[in-house]
């Protein structure tokens, strides 16, 4: 018998095969690491200058208490000036709750101030805010993050280290919430092939809940499909009570040229 | 008064037909001042750039997957090559030359990849010194790929296709803050000024396996354009790119022994956008200079960078470059690219002929007093200093110590042999050379793009020199 989560997940392959086939999109992005696609490290490194790419991340994870939960992630990322991107992101969450937040815009600009050296390492900026928009949402959440990248190569072999520190604020928190909170990520990446990359992070997160906090260690490798097409698959197990058990991604970029 | 009169008509007619004519042939004459921006910032920005959207994009890729996926493994070993050259030892260099050969010809012919790769995913190590050299060489493959994907879109008719390329040139030199010149090689080289550096001719004397395998890729790029120009936007572009895609591995046995240049290997795309064919021949030759400053001991990656960016912006692009885009000769207009020939492997030919030029046009300044066999045997340095390897009485290390050895008293600028550093009145000697020779010839017609190409009526229109064809087959 079908579960409504097979349903979902039936529903979102088909509304997303279609892109994947789409001769109107063009991926280049391949080496520049998007923050969930498929795991939460992020690189140092914005899209082009003018790219408009569209992104999808389809993510499911095990709650302690053996719940699956599901997200799916539309994101629209465009390089507006030289070093420095916007993107524009509206989660849909599917819990087996309320789905409070669900549909929250979040709107994010990243600026890089330079390419790394041999000893250092490139810096960016990221500010974003959560618009409450969605269900039950209440108050606005903005967010800033750091995030550094170097090449550890001293051949030709390709990989690198990264670091993304983000402070996180809740405007409207309750009594039970933080008002403050931090996640800290660090992330290597591999190159494999030309055609293939094997990302590794560890992630430390602050819960909106006080008192937890939670773990996460998780691997992903993104696949250039064709050079239409970079496809993501990652996966994640947490480690301490808070977090969650296990989690899998399904991530897509194509950078968009019918505009 | 009559005759007065007339005689004012006659000096009115020929200054009209003075400028007319000076009009028409001349007017874009190289600038006697060169300055080149000389820069070399301590931290580099990221700086990268979109492609130029149309309905062209990735054509390419769907119509000539296996061609494009060599085009991809040959810029692996482009990005490769950057560390090779880089981090090898002295003494292993030789091992590392075949090495290195043997990969990439087994990558390019049997494990292609599938997709381009950037630079710094194959030569990380560089990537970290020397960021605004890779930034352009990406920025220059992917016009590459834009006017591949513009010549292999059916939905652009044959006579928009000049349009689209030139569409295609402007995104490439207006986007970008160090895009490669759409002048000549002969004007650029002249304004990099290497043939002096200490490093000149490295990668050539210590690589020489390796440095052929690109001087092959330096041949299939333009042979590519060439069958596309001839096979027209039907099916005939499959079997000509076909064809000329099956001297590949020949090519590989029977490498050239100079960079082929576009004018000699795409005369009709030449033709049809001298500014992008330009474009790829100051890329191909800012490949073979970088190697050159990689491969050279003596120098730290700083001193390294700062010579990189001083060759980058030299042959960047200068306001005035494109009125002399047209500024050259395409020695066999009549080529047939599905034919690899003898005279593609000899290493006599545009290049080197450039080469000489250049040495020509300084060597009375820096050996004002040389006998005639002084000058016999700095011109046969040069070419065993052009040959790949390390030829038969040829002495290890630079142009320049091979010149001291046969004129012990040459002239030179102090300090101009440092990174970073150029020779300016040796610069505009040979500009003013290059102008002397070059500046009165006719502008290469454009390529009429009226009618579509076809393979059958080419041949029959004795529009492919058969006759050599036919020998080099032999």
């Amino acid at each position: 018998m079908m579960t409504w989560q097979n349903a979902f997940g039936a529903v979102v392959f088909l509304i997303t095969a279609p892109l994947f086939i789409s001769p109107v999109v063009f991926a280049h992005d391949h080496t520049n690491l998007e923050r969930g696609i498929p795991i939460e490290i992020e690189d140092a490194y914005p899209t082009a200058f003018e790219n408009r790419e569209f992104q999808g991340i389809l993510r499911t994870r095990r709650t302690e208490d053996k719940n699956y939960e599901y997200e799916l992630v539309p994101i629209l990322e465009y390089g507006f000036i030289r070093n420095g991107e916007l993107e524009l992101a509206v989660p849909v969450r599917l819990l087996p709750g309320e789905n409070n937040d669900s549909g929250n815009i979040e709107l994010e600009a990243l600026y890089n101030f330079n390419f790394e050296g041999l000893l250092l390492p490139a810096f960016s900026l990221k500010a974003g805010i959560e618009i409450p928009t969605g269900m039950n949402a209440t108050g606005w959440a903005p967010a800033a993050t750091l995030l550094v990248s170097k090449t550890l190569s001293r051949g030709s072999w390709f990989h690198a280290l990264h670091l993304n520190a983000a402070w996180l604020r809740n405007s409207d928190a309750g009594i039970d919430e933080r008002l403050n909170r931090y996640r800290i990520t660090l992330g290597y990446e591999l190159r494999l092939d030309p055609n293939n990359m094997v990302l590794m992070d560890l992630q430390r997160e602050q819960q909106k809940e006080r008192k937890n906090e939670s773990n996460l260690f998780e691997i992903g490798l993104r696949h250039q499909w064709n050079p239409l097409t970079v496809l993501a698959i990652g996966t994640g197990v947490g480690f301490s009570d808070e977090s969650p058990d296990f989690r899998a991604t399904l991530g897509f970029q194509r950078s968009i040229t019918i505009f | 008064m009559n005759l007065s009169l007339n005689a004012a008509a006659k000096s009115v007619a020929i200054v009209f037909a003075t400028l007319l004519s000076w009009s028409i042939y001349t007017p874009h004459a190289a600038r006697a001042e060169i300055k080149i921006k000389k820069e070399s910032p301590k931290v580099e920005r990221y700086d990268r750039v979109s492609f130029m959207r149309g309905p062209h994009v990735m054509k390419y890729f769907d119509r000539h997957e296996k061609t494009f996926r060599h085009g991809a493994a040959i810029h692996v070993a482009h990005g490769k090559a950057h560390d090779l050259a880089q981090r090898t030892p002295l003494d292993q260099r030789e091992k590392a030359d075949q090495k290195f050969d043997r990969e990439m010809v087994d990558l390019l012919l049997n494990k292609a990849p599938k997709t381009e790769v950037e630079m710094r995913t194959y030569g990380p190590y560089v990537s970290q010194f020397a960021w605004d050299l890779y930034r352009t060489i990406d920025w220059t493959h992917v016009h590459h790929d834009q006017t591949y994907s513009i010549l292999s879109e059916p939905s652009i008719p044959w006579n928009k296709k000049r349009e689209w390329t030139d569409k295609a040139v402007r995104h490439y030199l207006e986007k970008f803050d160090l895009p490669r010149s759409p002048a000549p090689l002969d004007v650029t080289m002249r304004r990099a000024g290497t043939m002096m550096k200490p490093y000149f001719g490295y990668f050539r004397t210590h690589y020489p396996q390796s440095n052929s395998y690109f001087y092959v890729a330096h041949w299939w790029h333009p042979a590519i354009y060439e069958a596309q120009m001839i096979g027209g936007n039907d099916q005939e572009q499959e079997k000509a790119i076909q064809q000329a895609e099956a001297n590949l591995p020949l090519a590989l046995s029977m490498r050239p022994q100079r960079m082929l240049l576009s004018r000699e290997i795409m005369p009709r795309y030449s033709a049809l956008s001298p500014e992008s064919a330009n474009i790829f021949d100051n890329l191909h030759m800012l490949h073979g200079i970088a190697y050159d400053i990689l491969t050279y001991p003596h120098w730290t990656p700083a001193q390294k960078k700062t010579e990189l960016d001083r060759v980058i912006r030299a042959m960047s692009y200068q306001p005035g470059d494109e009125k002399l885009a047209r500024k050259f000769r395409t020695p066999r207009h009549d080529m047939d690219p599905r034919r690899y020939e003898p005279w593609m492997i000899s290493v006599e030919g545009e290049m080197n002929r450039i080469m000489v030029e250049m040495m020509n046009e300084m060597m009375p300044h820096i050996m004002p007093k040389a006998t005639r066999k002084m000058k016999k045997d700095a011109m046969a340095q040069l070419w065993q200093k052009l040959t790949p390897g390390l030829q038969d009485g040829e002495p290890p290390g630079s142009f320049h110590d091979a010149l001291l050895k046969i004129s012990p008293r040459m002239v030179m600028m102090s300090g101009t042999m440092e990174p970073g550093e150029s020779n300016p009145i040796m610069m505009q000697t040979m500009m003013k050379g290059w102008t002397e020779k070059y500046a009165m010839l006719p502008e290469l017609p454009r390529m009429a793009m009226t009618r579509e190409p076809s393979l059958k009526s080419l041949q029959m229109a004795g529009m492919v020199n058969t006759s050599e064809s036919k020998e080099a087959q032999k």
